[in-house]
This record gives structure tokens, sequence and C-alpha cells, in this order.
């Protein structure tokens, strides 16, 4: 086998070349920490749902209560997504042609589902619970940011382990009395969200914990 | 360097050829360990088993592994830096109360051989994922088997039938309900004109009011047809053998914690098997607590190792047609001292048998006799229920004489025609079959083509009649020969009742519309004679008498009972029973090739046959072999010598002309001559679990019906075994591990250790002898415990002494936390995925060996040797002491499971669910069979790929979903409120799993007892799981 020697014009390039290749992997690995992040890949996810539901129309605008539709919040893992029911609650008798409105209404009738798709999505491997939080005093607009300024929603924040972390360990600013949990626009009283969380935590023995078996089973 | 296993031991009666000087074992895993032979040592030196064929099994191969990612990637796109994208389906209109996403459960009832077992079914978003025991239900009191655990799977079997079919030729071709009915209904319309002439029903055994009042109806639309019930199963001898003893036809019913001294005459009555054998199991362990009060003995004569035999304080191999003699026997010793009254007859005379006079007999027969003489009505006396009637009878009259009746033992009176023998009546039915007497049958479940006796000649007999219809789950051997096959819907899709074999009546309830269409046999019939179609109604109406009203219906069906509707106790009057007739067979010692007993068992894990395609079922380890995948002719130690056969030599067993090819299982404690075959295997149109002829399934297992005969269908002598073929590797779990001599050795130096047990009178006078058993220096740690403990303490303790090994807590697990299954060569490969394991060991002499189980779970250590070595974090300690398992985190080094010494980790080699989840999100399976095996997975426990370590978690999901309804109620968890699926399932209640904080729990109380040990504690790791030492209760005259 004959010995590989460098063409002569690599000497010109030696430096550049040794720059690059001492710049190159913090430009890869910089690329992918940010460019792979949740923060990157998933806040400002917004899909297209089949039907136009805008929570600045229903919950802003009206000032319907989050827990109206989602009304298994308190009690269970899933905020569940309405039934068709719900809808038709007020829509049976409040545009009742609109065609905006018409899968909900073949839904009805039909009995098969309005196919959602899901914006808040977490992998299968980890299990949240929403009572566990939302009984505590941990308002919707922590996680889900000011879903009633939101024509179509989209994922505001990254949901990733380590911003959930973030929060397990350092609750305070994200508390508020469990009665203020639907308030898009609850700001601590004194101005001081660190101390006033501070003080609900003790108040109301508030203690997240951070093993793994939390969230993965 | 001597080669001998280095055990610690003590001195016995007989050695072995094998053995030199050296002292015997004491505790000892297997035959193979104790032998050292060279293939054994060969095995186990080899850390990983060579693949059967050279390419890992099941493993896609690397091209279409590229072949796959390539498309994966090129469909991905950037788009897909997300994972895939999940839908949201709300239902239309949700119900009050339901909460989705969360689990209800339901009350509903199993039948099993017509004793229905109460149920209490979970449903996860409208479809069964779990099955657990009614506590309410007198058989279960909160247990479940290993049958009932099974069957969830079977709803979302894709091999299940979904369509009716109808003969053509050779083959079958798919039709249409409406075609059914219509053809039906003609053929019915001619059938009434003729009263019914040539019309026969063969159906399964069924306690259900509701079908019993549909049969009647049936019978008296069409009088001249008949109605003809057959089990595989079906014993006639404890109705006939009351009859001889009471006059009429009796039920037994046990009342095990009362008891003192129990013997059982080849009972096995702890199984699930046995009627009422869970509640049994509860009693029956229930008595043999040491902490409290005085413990029961147990005596049990019986042809092979059973539940109850590894419960035993004394137990005698004795072959199944030998108990007759042994009956007679104890008869005569008894009722001369027990002081009969004169209409009660004097006892049987002395038999006249070879084996009665050898020493070691006569003294163990002579000992239980004076135990159960110095026991009067505290004793009970069970015989095994394929025992022929004169041995109930027998029975029956000792439990009187000894005062147990009305105290122990209770009766309640049997249907008139509980006497006749299902085979007669099958046999009949195919005689008549096969002269053409038979135009029009309903085959309504069951599986007479597969279980009918090899004599019968059923499956051709049924090519005779012109018009049949088959109902059932699957379109298996039975209806292959059927002109009609209708698909049948699972007890789970089904509305109907049953009773308990004490006569409680349960309302059958279903959890989920039938899949596939398929109707009940209720439904099936009422639609027929042109009744009212639906399950519920019908039901209702059966029970509108006991029940009137809607609200009392409601509440049977809530509850899972119908309260007060068991069967009246009676006092039955004993009277003479003639002397038994004891042929010469069972009067004879020895035998020998060519005169072996056969005794035909139902398999702890598919029962008759029925559950063949369960995947879970069959890969379950049997309790004493621990064999998977496959079923074996179980011979004692002495006939194995004899015949010069090992474990796995494929053998070929001939009984009048008919032959089998089983392999051999050499089971220490096995009756001399006397050979167990489980039914339920060779089945050929089971599915592609079980096998399917004509496909590359091959059918699981040798087929024991094809020497099974109507005259002896439950025990049979005069077998020749021949050896047939190679050995073949036998998918066993208890024998794998891969280590040396120096770990051998090691090995059996701790065997002692790991089971303990101690004699009761020790027990009094050390109670503290398990835990000195080993000694364990205070260990000092080198750092300050990094947790304190101060919430939840979650602990487990098990008693050895409760365990009966009949592995329902396994199943339980597996489908509590979607546990795959690997498959036969995986398995003796030793890739098991099983999470629990429960451990066999025997001890003692080969010959008389004693049993004894020790279910392992993870031990869950607070100084964890598998957290320390793992690179990546993975497996981390949380602050109520469990050992967390990340899966995302796992790369698979497989550090943590070398660490391990319980070896209770289990690695997924292959994806498992490949067929189900696809290679990766964005290659799911589209096929809708494959989506429909996906329903039964537990949504709350993730479903793990390739790649990682698994393992038990405490069921970490069940008390997560009841610590956060808690906090959010801000009450306190109640003791017993977080049951992890072993323990809820258990029907001993050996396993209990609480808070060691919580001062009153029981898991904590039991933690205190002095017969508390760790397991392997000396090694500091500190496991939260602690067992109960096992106290035996021997008799001084026999020890």
């Amino acid at each position: 086998m004959s010995l590989f020697v460098f063409p002569r014009w690599a000497n010109k390039t030696r430096q550049l070349a040794g720059l690059f290749l001492s710049t190159a992997p913090i430009y890869v690995i910089g690329l992918v920490w940010y460019g792979a992040s949740p923060q990157t890949t998933d806040v400002g996810f917004q899909p297209k749902q089949p039907v136009p539901y805008s929570h600045q129309l229903h919950a802003g605008q009206m000032g319907i209560d989050c827990r109206y539709c989602h009304n298994t919040v308190e009690k269970a893992a899933h905020a569940a997504i309405p039934p068709t029911a719900t809808c038709m609650n007020c829509h049976s008798k409040v545009w009742t042609t609109s065609p905006k409105l018409a899968p909900v209404r073949d839904s009805f009738a039909s009995g098969l589902p309005v196919e959602w798709l899901k914006v808040h999505d977490l992998p299968d491997y980890a299990y949240f619970n929403h009572s566990a939080h939302v009984t505590r005093g941990v308002g919707c607009v922590t996680c889900h940011d000011r879903i009633d300024q939101m024509d179509e929603v989209y994922q505001a924040k990254p949901l990733s382990m380590g911003w959930c972390l973030d929060c397990h360990r350092h609750p305070e600013p994200n508390l508020r009395p469990p009665s203020e949990v639907t308030n898009m626009t609850w700001k601590a009283p004194n101005g001081d969200p660190e101390a006033y969380g501070a003080k609900l935590r003790a108040e109301n023995h508030i203690n997240p914990p951070t093993d793994c078996s939390t969230c993965h089973r | 360097m001597n080669k001998k296993l280095r055990v610690v031991s003590e001195r016995s009666e007989s050695p072995r050829a094998t053995d030199t000087a050296a002292a015997r074992p004491t505790y000892w895993r297997s035959l193979a360990e104790l032998d050292q032979t060279p293939e054994f040592r060969d095995a186990v030196e080899r850390e990983f088993a060579e693949p059967l064929q050279g390419l890992p099994p099941d493993s896609p191969g690397r091209r279409r592994f590229m072949q796959v990612m390539g498309a994966s990637f090129s469909m991905a796109g950037l788009a897909g830096c997300r994972w895939h994208e999940d839908k949201i389906l709300p239902m239309t209109r949700r119900p009050e109360g339901v909460i989705p996403g969360t689990t209800s459960r339901y009350a509903t009832a199993m039948e099993l051989n017509g004793i229905a077992h109460g149920l209490h079914a979970t449903s996860y978003d409208g479809r069964p994922i779990k099955i657990d025991g009614n506590p309410l239900h007198p058989d279960s009191l909160g247990a479940a088997s290993t049958y009932h655990q099974g069957s969830v799977l079977g709803v979302y079997d894709p091999d299940r039938s979904d369509a009716v079919s109808q003969k053509n030729g050779e083959g079958r071709d798919v039709s249409t309900f409406e075609a059914f009915d219509k053809a039906a209904k003609e053929q019915l319309k001619k059938l009434r004109t003729t009263r019914g002439e040539g019309l026969r029903v063969l159906s399964e055994r069924s306690s259900s009011p509701t079908l019993a009042a549909m049969k009647d109806r049936w019978l008296a639309a069409f009088p001249l047809s008949k109605w003809i019930t057959f089990e595989p199963l079906a014993t006639n001898g404890r109705a006939a053998g009351t009859a001889l003893a009471f006059g009429k036809p009796h039920r037994v019913h046990y009342s095990f914690a009362e008891a003192k001294v129990i013997l059982s005459l080849d009972a096995d009555f702890v199984a699930p098997s046995f009627p009422s054998g869970l509640a049994n199991a509860r009693g029956l362990t229930h008595g043999r607590t040491p902490d409290h009060e005085e413990m029961n003995r147990l005596y049990v004569i019986e042809s092979a190792f059973s539940s109850t035999g590894a419960t035993a304080d004394h137990r005698l191999a004795l072959r199944s047609e030998q108990i007759k003699a042994v009956a007679a026997y104890l008869d005569a010793e008894i009722s001369a001292k027990a002081r009969p009254l004169p209409e009660q007859g004097a006892g049987q005379p002395k038999p006249n048998a070879a084996f009665l006079s050898d020493a070691k007999v006569q003294k163990f027969l002579d000992a239980v006799a004076k135990d159960l003489l110095a026991n009067i009505g505290k004793s009970i006396v069970v015989a095994g229920l394929h025992q022929p009637a004169e041995v109930h009878a027998l029975v029956e009259r000792l439990n009187v004489l000894l005062g147990n009746s009305g105290r122990t033992v209770f009766y309640t009176e049997d249907r008139a025609d509980a006497a006749t023998s299902d085979f007669e009546g099958l046999k009949a039915l195919t005689d008549e079959m096969a002269a053409g007497r038979v135009e029009t049958l309903f085959v309504l479940g069951g599986n007479p083509a597969y279980d009918a006796p090899a004599d019968v000649g059923f499956a051709a007999a049924l090519e005779k009649v012109a018009f049949s219809v088959r109902l059932g789950l699957y379109e298996d051997e039975t209806s292959q020969g059927a002109t009609w096959h209708v698909p049948a819907a699972h007890y789970l899709e089904s509305w109907g009742d049953a009773r308990a074999y004490d006569g409680t009546i349960s309302i059958v309830q279903p959890l989920i519309a039938p899949i596939f269409g398929g109707r009940s046999a209720l439904e099936l019939l009422a639609r027929l004679l042109g009744e009212e179609p639906k399950g519920l109604e019908l039901v209702r109406a059966q029970h509108k008498g006991l029940l009137g009203d809607d609200r009392r219906f409601r509440k049977a069906v809530h509850d899972g009972i119908i309260e007060g509707s068991a069967f009246d106790r009676v006092s039955p009057k004993l009277t003479s029973i003639p002397p038994v007739k004891l042929s010469e067979r069972e009067l004879s010692g020895a035998v020998s090739n060519g005169g072996f007993e056969v005794r035909f068992v139902p398999c702890p894990k598919i029962y008759d046959g029925r559950y063949a395609n369960n995947a879970w079922l069959q890969e379950l380890p049997e309790s004493f072999s621990k064999l998977s995948w496959d079923n074996g002719a179980f011979f004692s130690v002495a006939t194995a010598k004899e015949l010069g056969i090992t474990d796995g030599d494929v053998l070929t067993l001939t009984l009048g002309g008919k032959t089998v090819d089983v392999p051999c299982i050499v089971a220490p404690g096995s009756a001399d001559g006397s050979i167990k075959l489980a039914l339920g295997y060779g089945r050929t149109h089971a599915g592609r679990v079980g096998g399917k002829v004509g496909t590359d399934v091959t059918p699981v297992g040798g087929n024991a019906n094809l020497i099974r005969t109507t005259e002896a269908p439950h025990f049979a002598a005069g077998v020749r075994v021949a050896t047939s073929g190679p050995g073949k590797r036998l998918a066993n779990t208890q024998d794998l591990y891969a280590m040396d001599q120096i770990g051998l050795d090691g090995i059996a130096e701790r065997l002692p250790e790991l089971v303990r047990e101690a004699p009761y009178e020790e027990f009094k006078k050390e109670p503290h002898f398990a835990k000195h058993l080993v000694h364990q220096p205070h260990e000092m740690n080198l750092w300050v415990d990094p947790v304190s403990y101060e919430g939840h303490k979650w602990g487990m303790a098990i008693d050895l002494n409760k365990c009966i090994g009949c592995s329902a807590c396994v199943t339980a697990c597996q489908a509590e936390n979607n546990i795959p299954v690997v498959g036969q060569e995986n398995v003796a490969m030793g890739r098991e995925m099983l999470w629990l394991r429960v451990d066999r060991y025997y001890r003692g002499n080969p010959n008389e060996p004693e049993l004894r189980f020790q279910p392992l779970p993870c031990q869950q250590c607070e100084n964890a040797p598998c957290e320390q070595v793992c690179p990546v974090g993975a497996t981390m300690h949380s602050h109520e002491g469990l050992n967390d398992m990340v899966y995302n985190r796992c790369i698979g080094t497989r550090y943590c499971s070398n660490n391990c010494p319980y070896k209770v980790r289990r690695f997924n080699y292959f994806n498992y669910n490949l067929d189900v989840i696809g290679m990766t999100p964005y290659t799911p399976t589209e096929d809708p069979k494959m989506k429909l095996k996906a329903m039964v997975f537990n949504p709350e426990v993730t479903v793990r790929s390739r790649g990682v370590m698994e393992k038990c978690t405490f069921c970490v999901q069940r008390i997560q979903n009841a610590k956060i309804p808690a906090k959010n109620a801000h009450r306190a968890i109640e003791d017993g409120e977080i049951k992890t699926a072993c323990q809820e399932t258990c029907p001993t209640d050996a396993i209990v799993f609480g808070d060691l904080n919580d001062k009153k729990s029981r898991v904590a109380n039991l933690q205190k007892l002095e017969r508390a040990y760790q397991l392997l504690g000396e090694f500091n790791n500190r496991p939260r799981v602690q067992y109960l030492a096992r106290i035996t209760n021997p008799n001084p005259e026999l020890a």
C-alpha cells in the first residue's frame, strides 16, 4: 500500500483547517443542543384541528371556565377533551347551522368522535397527572400559557423533563391559591410571587417529588 | 479438585448410587444440579446459551433491519423531528360518572367445569384489561387463579373466529349470521314437526340457572331430542360415592380453617381445578399460621406432587389406583376404634395388599389413623375427585365417623343425575352419530373432537351428522367437521349467570360488546326457540322470582353474588357400605414397564386445552417442572433410572394399542410406576400460539387424549414406555444459570439459607431461628444514608408457610405490567421475561423429597447493587424506597442484572412487541388483528421496546394511582388500599404489601415477626422484602 502524502497546497490551509476542526464540534453540539431541544422542536407546535375551535372566543371573550369543558382535571390524570355533547349543550341552540360546526353536528348525529390532534403531548413513558397539580394550586396558565388568547391552540412551553424539574425543585413562583387555577391573569397580591408562593407551599404542605417513579412507570 | 457439589447437609436414609461417603444434600434445585452431569456443567458454564439454529430467534435479520430503518428515515422528514402525532378521540356522549383514562371494576364470574368463580374485571376506557377475584364470592374471597388471570388475553386473541363459516367439501366458506339464521330456522321448522327426532345438543357443563331453564324449554319444544353434557375433566366419583354412603348424591364442602388434622387421599384440594379450591387454600394455610394458634397437620397420599403435597407435613407417594386399598385399610382401622352405629355398618375388611405391609406405609397409615382419632370433630379427610366411587364413599364414611360432619365437613344435595358419567354420555351420543341416527347436532362450546377419549371417535362421527352447528370461540378441531361454525361470545362479552360450588348465584355481566359479533349459548338457543335474543333480558327474566325488582337485580350485578342463594346444608345419614372390590392391580405393589399407571391431570396453565392458544399461560412455567411451552410425562427418580431415561428424552407411551409422544420429566416425589401427564396439549387447530397443522406453528406438546379411554379417563394402568427420539431441549426456567463450579459451590452453600424452615416445636423453643441461620454481622455504611424514608416506606412480606406454588401471582403480574411473551426458544435460552418467579426447591432424599416454593419479586433493596452500577442512572432509588426503573434512559449495558444477587431483572433482547407496536413509532402496525392484541395492554404501564431492562416495580402505577387521589382528598392511605397485582390475586394471602412506616399496617407487623428474615441479607443490600420462614408440624411418631 502506498503512503498517503498531503498535496503541497494543504500547507497553506493547515491553520484554517485546524481552526475549523477545533470549532466544528462546538458548532455541531450547539446545533443539536438547541436545534433538537424541546424548546425548538415542540414550542410553537400548532396542528390544524378538524374544527376551528377558538379558545380566544370561548374562554377569553366569553369567559367560560376551563373546567366547564375539561371537567375531569381535578379528579383524574387526563384533562379530558370534552365529548361532543358538551359542545352541543350550547350549539344545539346557538350557531346551529354554521358550516364551521358541521363536523361537531355530524359527530353528535353519527356517534363517531371528532378527531382532535393532541397539542401538548408527552412521550408515552412519561405519566402526567393533572389533578395532582390543579388541586394543589398550579394554574393552567403556568403550563399552557395564555390559552385564552389563542385562536388555534399551540404549545407555548417546552414541557421537557428539565422544564418540569425546574418547577418541582423550585415551585414557589408557580403556586397560587387553588381557587385561582383557571384565572389566566392572576398575579401574586403582594407583588412578590416567590414569597407568596413560599407561604402557600408551607400552608398546603406542597412537596413536589423528584423521584423518577413520580412520572416514569 | 473435588468436582462434587459441596453442600451443607444432613444425613438421610438411602444414599444415591452416585454419592460417596459424603453427607446428603438438604436443599437442591434440580436433579441435574445434584448429579452434576457433564452436560449440565457444560450448559451452566456457557454464559450465553447457544442459539438453537445459529440465528438469534425472532430477530428480523440485519438486512431487513436496514430496510426498515431506511424506509422510516425517508418517511420521517424534518417535520417528524417531533414524535408521531397522537389523536384524541372523545366520546360523543359521555355517561355520567365516566372519566376517560381511568379504570372501573365490574363484578362478573367465569365458569370452569360447571363451577363459577366470582371475579372483578377492571375496565379501562371500555375494555377489560385485568381480572381479579371478587372478595364477596365464597369460592374466590378476592383471589383468582392462573386460569382467570390469563382469560382476559383470550378476548383479544387474533385467532378468535370472527365470522360464521360453512363447510364446503374439504374446506370452509366464510358466511354470515343471516345465512346461518335462515338455515337454522328451516332445520328447526322440520324438527318441530318430528318433535325433535334426531336432534341432539352437546354442551359444556354449566351451572347457569338461565341455561337450565332454557334447556327445559328446549326439551319441551323437542320432546324426542336429547341434551348431553360433556367436560373432559368431569368426574362423577364424588356424586356416586356419596350416593353409596348416603343414599343420594351430595356435594362436600370444607372448612379447613377449623380442622386440626387433614388427610388428603390423592386430592389436590387447593388447586383451582378443585371445587372451591382457592377458598380451601385460604382456609388450609390460615390454619398453618404458627404465630398465634396451634398449627394444623396435613397428611397427603398422592401419586405426583401437587400444591397440596408441597404444603404437607407428611407425604406418601402411592399410585392413584392404590388409594382404594388405603381407604379400605383406614376404614378398617378407624371403624374398629370409632364405634359406628349399627345402621352405619361395620368397617371394611383389612385389604390383603402387598404394598400395605411395607413398614414405611404401615407406620404412616397407623400414625394418620391415630392422629385422626385423637382429633374427633376437628379433622378432614378428602378424596381426589378422580378417585372411584368406593373411595369417596369410604372417605365420607370416615368423615362422619370422625365427627367431622357439620363441624369441618358439610354436605349439600347434588343434582339427581350427578352420578352419571359424562364419558358414557358422550360415547352413547357418538355411537348414535356414527350409526346415522343424529341428523341435527348443536355443539355449544367445548371441543369434543379434540378432548373426547380416543375410543370415542367423535371427529369421525361428526362427519356423519347432516346438519351440525358448532358454537365456539375458535375455529378449532370440532369446527373442522361441523356444517356451521358460529363465533361465540367470550364470557367477558356475555350476559349470563352461574353458580359457585356451594350454590351461590353470580350474574355474569359483559365488559365489552362482542368484538366479533359472537353469541353466547343462551342467545343462540333463545334465537332458535324464537325467544327474546338478548342475554340481559333472559337473565333478568330468570331471576325475577328471586330478585323481584330492578333495584335488587342491579345490586346482584354490582355485588357479583345473589345473597342467600347458596344451597342449604343437610346432615345425611350414613348407611352401611358393602365391602369394596379390590382388583389385583389395586392390591399390587411395584409395577414394571408395560404395567405403569398413567394419571391424566388438568394442566395448571391451559386446563383441558381451552387455553392452548393463550400465550401467557403457555409460557408460564408449570408449578413443579418449571416447564413452559410443552408438557411431559412425569416419572419418579427410581422409575426413570429403571427405564434409563432422563429429562428431555422423547418417549412413546403406549396404552391399549394407542400411542402418544411426550418428553420425559424426572419429577422427584412421584410415585414409582405412576406417570403424570397433563391434558390440553397437542392441539392441531388452536391457533398461532397453540399450534395449527398446515402452518409453520407446530402443536405444543403431546396430546394425552390419544391414549385416554372412556373406561379409565382419569388414571389407567398398563402403559408401556419406549424411547422414541433424541432428547430435546426443554424450555425449563428453573435450571438456567450461567456460572462456573465456584459459583455452583457457592450456591450449594447458600441454598439452605434461601428457604428457612423449622418444625413447630423447634420454632416454639427458638423463635428467632430464621434470623440466626446466617451470621449477619452488624454492617456499617461508609457514608450517611442519603434518604431518611420518613414518608411512605414501601415493603413486602412473603409467607413461605402459605405459598402453594400456584403461580397465579406470576400471571397477574404479566397481565398488570404488559410483560411480553418471548416464545419457547427464548425461554430455553434463558431469556424469559416474567418479572416475578416462583422458585421451586426440593429438600431431602430425591426418592422422598419435600417441595418448597419461594416467590421472588424484585427485593427493592435500600442499598441496591443494581443502582450503583448503572452508567446512565436509569435505575434510581425513590424517597419511598422503591427501586425505580427509567426505561427511556436505559442503554442496555445489563450491568445491573449482572450485579443483582437475586437475578430478578429482565432484559428485552428483542422487540417482543414488534408485531403490535411496530419497530418505531413511525412504523406502527396497520394490521387490525394486531391492533386488537394491543388492547390488552395496561395503559398505566409503559410498553417496553428492545434494549431496555425491566423488573418488578411493586406495581408503582397502583401506588401512584392511590397516592394521588388520597393527596387530592387530603386523606391518608389506608393499609390494604394499595395491593400489588401479585398480592391481590394470591389465594392464600401469602404476599402482603404496604407501608412499613404505618405502625398498624399488616406488613410492618409481619416484618417484625421472629420468623421473618431477609434473603441474602448478609450482602448488606437491605432488601425491603422479607420472607417468613416456613414452619412444619411433623408428627413426632413419624419424624
